[in-house]
């Protein structure tokens, strides 16, 4: 199961997946999970061959387009963002937004006793 | 674990899904090879490269399963489902469009030609004064109920192809703001379009035959009903059909 310091990332993945894609561009698999740890700071460490599912499942979505590149020494999937995932990636920011703001909220919350 | 014998359990877990599988595999061995590749460029030796590359893509078993999960057989269900919304909201559009035709047609040729009665038909005296009250220039029971019987043909029509903007304005919308717009819901090319093509086709021809016999034979029992249903549903079919073979040769990437 996907983990950031022992927390779920199942519900947040294709928010995670469909903002690296936005950020690189056109990208085959390998250097997009490269680029999400990377630019994660090595906090994400997920197990790799289960993105490949949820890029088939955001493709099947039409959050991601696809086409394979068969000028590389091996054929590779390159992956695309689509106008879809852009408002995808909106929805999901905002969601992600808004529940940050609720959790910071709560935990910054004072209890003032009297 | 070597590259070869993970791809190897691999495809044995994903036996039987087909082009997805295959596809899966293909990039699960780019994967492999990438990452040990560069860790062998970084020093580790090939087996311990491709030993760190297969545990950091995780358990072949949980890779399958997942990937089973995304590609499942039932996935027809939701382009048919869409497909079938589409269809009836164009169904019902045409319905309507065939309405305005049987207006038309009584504004030319006279109500009893879209909804007169056939020969023998008669009604009973407070039918026939119920008609005369709502149509009294008619001139006559037959032309009142004429009158009467064109309004419906023309109304119910028109109110299905309202029914069937809302229909399809609605299936519009769902696209454009939900995943219902996604790939998953996608009709593939032609499924829409050929079925529904073919229907309005065979419906046309039988109710264009049907009208051209009633006017060989001089029967006017609602001739004009059939004869604007017929005469819309080619038309129909020829947008349909023409329509699916324009965008084979001219792909946009938009489906049905």
């Amino acid at each position: 199961m996907p983990s950031f310091l022992g927390m779920d990332l199942r519900g947040h993945l294709d928010l995670l997946l469909l903002a690296t894609l936005r950020q690189t561009g056109p990208v085959h698999g390998y250097a997009l999970i490269t680029a999400l740890r990377d630019r994660s700071g090595g906090a994400f460490d997920l197990p790799e061959g289960t993105v490949y599912p949820a890029l088939h499942r955001l493709e099947r979505d039409g959050s991601v387009a696809s086409t394979w590149d068969t000028g590389a020494t091996r054929k590779r999937r390159i992956y695309t963002l689509t106008p879809v995932g852009e408002a995808a990636f909106a929805a999901k920011r905002t969601h992600f937004d808004a529940f940050v703001a609720g959790v910071r909220a709560v935990l910054q919350h004072q209890v003032v006793l009297p | 674990v070597s590259v070869e014998r993970y791809l190897d359990e691999l495809f044995d877990r994903l036996a039987g899904t087909g082009g997805a599988g295959r596809r899966a595999l293909a990039e699960a061995e780019d994967h492999l090879r990438s990452a040990a590749d560069e860790d062998e460029a970084q020093g580790l030796s090939r087996v311990d490269a491709e030993q760190r590359a297969v545990v950091a893509f995780g358990p072949p078993h949980t890779v399958a399963a997942q990937l089973r999960a995304v590609h499942r057989p039932d996935a027809w269900l939701r382009p048919a489902f869409a497909g079938a919304w589409l269809a009836g909201g164009l169904g019902l559009v045409a319905i309507g469009v065939s309405g305005l035709v049987a207006e038309v047609f009584g504004r030319i040729f006279g109500p009893e030609f879209v909804a007169g009665d056939g020969p023998g038909v008669t009604y009973t005296a407070a039918r026939c004064a119920e008609y005369l009250r709502l149509f009294p220039g008619a001139g006559g029971c037959a032309g009142a109920a004429a009158m009467d019987h064109w309004g419906e043909v023309v109304q119910y029509r028109v109110l299905a192809g309202v029914l069937g903007l809302l229909v399809l304005a609605m299936f519009g919308l769902t696209r454009r703001r939900t995943e219902f717009g996604g790939e998953a819901w996608r009709p593939p090319r032609g499924a829409v379009a050929v079925p529904l093509g073919a229907l309005f086709a065979v419906a046309g021809a039988g109710l264009t035959g049907m009208s051209l016999m009633q006017l060989a034979y001089g029967d006017r029992d609602m001739l004009g009903a059939n004869l604007s249903a017929g005469i819309v549903a080619l038309a129909a079919a020829a947008l349909c059909l023409l329509g699916y073979a324009l965008r084979r040769r001219h792909p946009t990437g938009t489906a049905a």
